[in-house]
């Protein structure tokens, strides 16, 4: 005697393929804000390390007290010194370097040359 | 008969939900990355800051003038000044400074070397952790503030020693292969370091005179009131201070396998116009030549 096996109902499997397919449309979403994410998430880092290195820059090598800072290709990233604060305080050779972009900016008070 | 197909959609909805909890926990990964580096940004403009307010306090700008940057505190550290500037939470950035050379006269020099000598002595016996001993003494171990009265110290410490502070009515001599971090010496009598002593931090006043002898190794001031002579493969890092001060033609002497980095003076002789630093106590212009980020 052959023994009858049920199989799924056809509600059954309609169902878990209504489930399956809007948890996949959900994956697929945050597949995509997880690149978008990534992507902003690397531009921060990247951004927040050539400003300092700009900075640094700055002031390893400082720029000179008489000469305004050559112009730049990309003039927020070029830590334009601004204003020079040795017009307000003179004789201190001081300059108010600023260093960064949109994303991130940092100040720091040098010394010019 | 039991059934158990029915079960299957509650599996495929329980996968589902774990699916999406773990992907919705690795969303939040590169978000809590990128605020991370915006807090690495805070904290990068406040070491800023504070380097910008100590730039100001080195050029002499009245601190007023810039009440968005933390305010400058100073202390004296032996012969240097230990500058500090910090504010709140942020990472307080420090730095060690000496004085630019610039011309004293003899009451200057004498007075201000004498202030700091006592300063030296007062430090030491008003220290609450003080030992006091009573004739000569060759310790082989040590306790952080001691004091020997009518006679004679000799250390020769093994390993390593944090600090002493040592005080003594007589001669003082250091030897041994001993690395001090910190040294602090106030003789009435002589003091000589020989041996393969090394002190990161030393202070020395000696009411008479201070040898340094061997492959002795310091940064620090030595002062005497007679003598202060630098013998052997002695060497002095940057930036140390050697003065003898007194009434009978003091003198400073190095040999040629000494290497010295800072300022020899014996008073009321010249300064050599080659030397660039003096003590901190002795002049207003600062010259940083350490610098220190704490978090």
């Amino acid at each position: 005697m052959v023994k009858a096996v049920r199989g799924f109902t056809l509600v059954e499997v309609c169902v878990a393929v209504a489930v399956l397919a809007t948890g996949l449309a959900a994956l697929g979403c945050f597949v995509a804000g997880f690149g978008q994410l990534r992507s902003i998430e690397r531009d921060r880092i990247e951004s927040v390390s050539r400003a300092v290195s700009h900075m640094e820059a700055l002031i390893e090598s400082p720029p000179s007290c008489d000469v305004p800072p050559p112009p730049c290709d990309d003039p927020p990233a070029c830590g334009v010194p601004a204003p020079p604060l040795r017009q307000a305080l003179a004789g201190a050779n001081l300059y108010y370097a600023v260093a960064g972009d949109s994303l991130v900016r940092f100040r720091r008070i040098v010394r010019c040359k | 008969m039991e059934n158990k197909m029915g079960f299957v959609l509650t599996w495929v909805l329980g996968a589902l939900l774990l699916l999406t909890l773990l992907f919705t926990s690795l969303l939040h990964l590169p978000g809590s990355l990128r605020n991370h580096a915006l807090q690495v940004a805070d904290e990068v403009q406040k070491v800023y800051d504070a380097e910008s307010s100590l730039l100001l306090h080195l050029e002499g700008i009245p601190q007023a003038l810039f009440p968005d940057l933390p305010p400058v505190s100073t202390a004296p550290l032996g012969p240097y000044e230990r500058l500090c500037a910090t504010s709140g939470s942020a990472p307080a950035v420090c730095i060690t400074a000496v004085a630019k050379l610039q011309p004293l006269g003899y009451r200057e020099w004498h007075t201000a070397v004498q202030a700091y000598r006592e300063s030296l002595r007062e430090s030491i016996l008003t220290h609450p952790a003080l030992r006091r001993y009573s004739g000569n003494r060759r310790l082989y171990e040590a306790p952080t503030y001691l004091q020997v009265e009518d006679g004679d110290l000799r250390l020769h410490l093994p390993g390593s020693v944090p600090t002493l502070n040592a005080f003594a009515s007589g001669d003082v001599v250091v030897e041994g292969e001993t690395r001090y971090d910190t040294l602090r010496i106030y003789a009435l009598g002589c003091v000589t370091l020989k041996g393969n002593v090394r002190a990161a931090f030393l202070e020395v006043a000696a009411g008479e005179r201070v040898e340094v002898s061997g492959a002795v190794r310091f940064r620090g001031m030595l002062t005497a009131r007679r003598e202060v002579l630098l013998r052997g493969r002695a060497v002095a890092d940057f930036p140390s201070v050697a003065i003898a001060i007194g009434q009978n033609e003091p003198e400073v002497n190095a040999d040629a396998g000494v290497r010295f980095a800072g300022l020899l003076a014996s008073l009321p002789g010249e300064v050599r116009p080659g030397d660039s630093i003096m003590p901190a106590f002795l002049g207003e212009g600062r010259l940083a030549f350490e610098r220190e980020v704490r978090w």
